[in-house]
C-alpha cells in the first residue's frame, strides 16, 4: 500500500475507502488475536487431559471460558480507557 | 510505516490524522488483549468459571490493570533516575 501517493483527483472517495480498508484490516487483526489468546487461554482451562475427540463437557467448557474472556476483555478495556482519562486529567 | 516518514508534505494531512486515530485506537486494543491475557492468568485461570465473573474476579481484573499501569510508571521513573544518575556520576 502506498500512502506517500496523494489520491487521484483529490477526491475524497479515495480516502474513504482507504480508511475502510485499514479500519477493517485492524478488526481483522484484532479478532485474530481475540481468537488466538481465548484458544489459549480455554484450551488451557478445558482440555486438560486431551483424548481422542473433545468431549461433551469439554465443549461446554469451552464455550464458557470464551464468554468469561470477552466479559474479562471489556471490563480490562473499561479499566484501562478510564486510568487513561484520569492520567491525562492530571497533566 | 516507512511511507510516512520520507515525503510528509505529499501526505494528504486529513488522512494521516486519520491513520494516526487508527494507530491509536490499535495500539489501544493491543494493550488490552496483552493485559487480558496477563490478568486472566492472574485472577481466572484457577478459579471455576460461572456464568459471569463474580464481583471478586471483577475487582481483581481491575486492581490488575491498574497495579500493572502503577508498575509501568514506577520502573519508567526510577530508570529515569537511575539513568540521570548515570549521565553525572557514571553507571555502575
Amino acid at each position: 500500500m502506498d500512502f506517500g501517493s496523494p489520491p487521484a483527483g483529490g477526491s475524497g472517495v479515495n480516502r474513504d475507502e482507504l480508511m475502510d480498508q485499514v479500519k477493517s484490516q485492524i478488526a481483522i487483526a484484532n479478532a485474530q488475536e481475540l481468537l488466538q489468546k481465548m484458544s489459549d487461554k480455554c484450551f488451557k482451562k478445558c482440555v486438560t487431559k486431551p483424548g481422542t475427540s473433545l468431549d461433551n463437557s469439554e465443549q461446554k467448557c469451552i464455550a464458557m471460558c470464551m464468554d468469561r474472556y470477552m466479559d474479562a476483555w471489556n471490563i480490562v478495556s473499561r479499566t484501562y480507557s478510564t486510568r487513561l482519562q484520569r492520567e491525562r486529567g492530571k497533566l | 510505516m516507512s511511507n510516512f516518514g520520507g515525503n510528509d508534505e505529499k501526505v494528504d494531512p486529513v488522512l494521516r490524522q486519520m491513520i494516526q486515530e487508527e494507530q491509536v485506537k490499535a495500539q489501544f486494543q493491543a494493550q488490552v488483549h496483552n493485559f487480558t491475557d496477563k490478568c486472566w492468568d492472574t485472577c481466572v485461570a484457577d478459579s471455576r468459571l460461572g456464568n459471569k465473573l463474580d464481583y471478586r474476579t471483577e475487582a481483581c481484573l481491575q486492581n490488575c490493570v491498574e497495579r500493572f499501569l502503577d508498575t509501568t510508571i514506577s520502573v519508567t521513573n526510577r530508570f529515569t533516575q537511575l539513568l540521570q544518575r548515570g549521565a553525572t556520576g557514571g553507571m555502575h
